[in-house]
């Protein structure tokens, strides 16, 4: 087993009711990890909590450390942490300025990345999603249409420019058909080498599929957490084996 | 099949379409005929002498400078109250919690709205003009202004704030860019149209006003000279602290004193190019706006 890249240790969230409570799961770097459970259970917040994007309003307790750091301590900025730990949320945003620019945005802005540096770089990430033989001629165009899957997978892009450590993922293929979420998937594990992803789905099967590890989440409580094949083939607690067993039988 | 019974409902459904057809209509003849009765007056006053004389006592005289002074009104206003409305409005859209201050910051502004033009004017002419001895001045005649703008331009500049899809600055967080970058980098180039409409609406209340103005900025209309570009020196166009009689406050003036021999034509002739302003500069904002959508496609 690899090093555990970022660990939460009895990590609380609460609205004006608690949402997690006292998580403590342990990720491993360089893998997929799935975090499955009910609508509900708290899986986009835990999320959220990973880069610090849950609402002002929530209040959070416990510690949630990256590479060995607590990213709650005051002095941590919080928007470098986030280039760190990228995310991409289930829907695929894109800025309406032109391709090229949806790019360049945040690392320029950010840390002033000259153009011509940025040219290599998006090249690259593109390369890696399997976008860049068929965007290449239109960066610079506003006028853009791009199928969902295109758009994922260019926001996918987008967040890899800034060389994240981590990869948060809300559901990203929940808008796209099974060809297309397969494609995604393959990007996901080709990425693994070099990249932790932490991907929160409802697809069972999905999760089968690319992760590594699994974590079970119910009404905010870290159910179960173990590698995938273990978790799928033996549940130690029962509301992991009736969750499991509901969802494969409904589908 | 339903069989035709006693029509009432189809019947009113066809009156309630006149009515509203008629108020509509009325509503079109209402600016058309406003429009077309001053304009039928003004338009012939404008000449060239019109537009550059400066008023005289005996034979009425041009607007010349009344006009330069509500340009430059306009543009002071808008270079103070631009940056505090934006400001406030950015708080209130994005640092502002819901809570007692803000609350009251939001009522706040709502009175200051509804305040009558008159007392807004008053308390310029008994802070800026008297206690802080800016005289009467356009710069008097600016901050008097601003207070009164202050509200809508922050309310109209929010709710253009407040437009933007939530979406794209989350996912511009996410990319772990600040706060402040979204603002600037995503939000405002996205709502700039809103932005600007706030700008326009403010503006044709500026260059409106007369109430504000009186006692602030004054009524007298001194000789320029335009050779004098020390913006210093009181004698210069350029000048912040010299009286400015503006558009409106002069129509209002010959009305009032009715010493002037053709009080009706001057007044409409002035009218008229207030209304012309108007449109010039909503035009200008606009045709800019359509110029930049154009160039980025």
């Amino acid at each position: 087993m690899s090093q555990a890249i970022l660990k939460t240790e009895h990590l609380n969230v609460a609205a004006d009711r608690p949402i997690l409570k006292n998580v403590t799961i342990a990720f491993r770097s360089a893998a997929i990890t799935a975090v499955i459970g009910p609508s509900g259970s708290g899986k986009t917040t835990l999320l959220r909590a990973f880069n610090r994007l849950n609402e002002d309003h929530l209040s959070t307790s416990g510690r949630v450390l990256f590479q060995g750091i607590n990213i709650y301590d005051p002095r941590v900025d919080c928007f470098r942490l986030r280039m760190k730990i990228g995310m991409l949320p289930s829907q695929p945003i894109i800025f309406p300025i032109s391709l090229k620019a949806n790019l360049m945005l945040a690392p320029r802005v950010n840390m002033k990345v000259s153009r011509q540096n940025l040219a290599m770089d998006i090249e690259q990430s593109l390369r890696q999603v399997c976008l860049w033989d068929k965007l290449q001629h239109q960066l610079t165009n506003k006028q853009f249409k791009l199928s969902t899957k295109d758009q994922q997978l260019f926001c996918l892009a987008r967040a890899l420019l800034l060389h994240p450590q981590i990869l948060l993922l809300d559901e990203p293929t929940a808008l796209l058909d099974p060809a297309a979420t397969l494609q995604f998937e393959k990007i996901l594990l080709k990425l693994r080498s070099h990249l932790t992803i932490i991907i929160v789905t409802h697809n069972l099967q999905q999760a089968a599929r690319i992760a590594d590890d699994t974590a079970f989440l119910q009404h905010g409580k870290l159910i179960e957490f173990a590698q995938t094949r273990e978790l799928f083939t033996r549940p130690q607690q029962a509301a992991t084996d009736q969750y499991l067993t509901k969802k494969l039988i409904l589908k | 099949m339903i069989k035709p019974r006693l029509n009432i409902t189809v019947n009113l459904e066809k009156i309630i379409k006149a009515w509203v057809y008629l108020m509509a209509a009325s509503v079109l003849a209402l600016i058309v005929g406003l429009l077309l009765l001053v304009f039928g007056w003004g338009l012939p006053q404008l000449n060239w002498h019109f537009l550059t004389g400066s008023s005289n006592y005996l034979t009425g005289g041009g607007v010349g400078i009344q006009l330069f002074n509500t340009l430059y009104i306009l543009v002071l206003t808008l270079v103070i109250s631009l940056p505090l409305a934006l400001g406030t409005a950015i708080w209130l859209f994005q640092y502002a919690r819901q809570n007692w201050f803000t609350k009251l910051i939001r009522i706040m502004l709502e009175i200051l709205s509804s305040l009558p033009t008159i007392v807004i004017g008053l308390v310029g002419f008994l802070v800026f003009v008297v206690k802080f001895h800016f005289g009467f001045s356009l710069l008097s005649g600016s901050l008097t202004l601003m207070i009164l703008n202050l509200p809508l331009l922050t309310s109209t500049s929010e709710n253009a704030l407040r437009s933007a899809d939530p979406r794209l600055r989350r996912a511009g967080l996410a990319l772990g860019m600040s706060n402040w970058d979204c603002i600037c980098k995503i939000i405002i180039p996205q709502v700039r149209p809103a932005l600007l409409t706030g700008v326009v609406l403010s503006a044709g209340r500026i260059i409106g006003e007369t109430a504000a103005v009186i006692y602030t900025a004054g009524q007298s209309a001194a000789m320029l000279d335009w050779k004098n570009w020390n913006p210093l020196d009181t004698a210069s166009p350029l000048s912040p602290f010299r009286p400015a009689e503006t558009l409106a406050v002069h129509i209002w003036k010959i009305n009032a004193e009715g010493t002037i021999p053709q009080t009706l034509q001057i007044s409409t002739g002035a009218a008229v190019l207030l209304i012309l302003l108007i449109i010039l500069f909503d035009l200008a904002i606009y045709g800019w706006l359509w110029l930049q959508q154009r160039t980025i496609n």
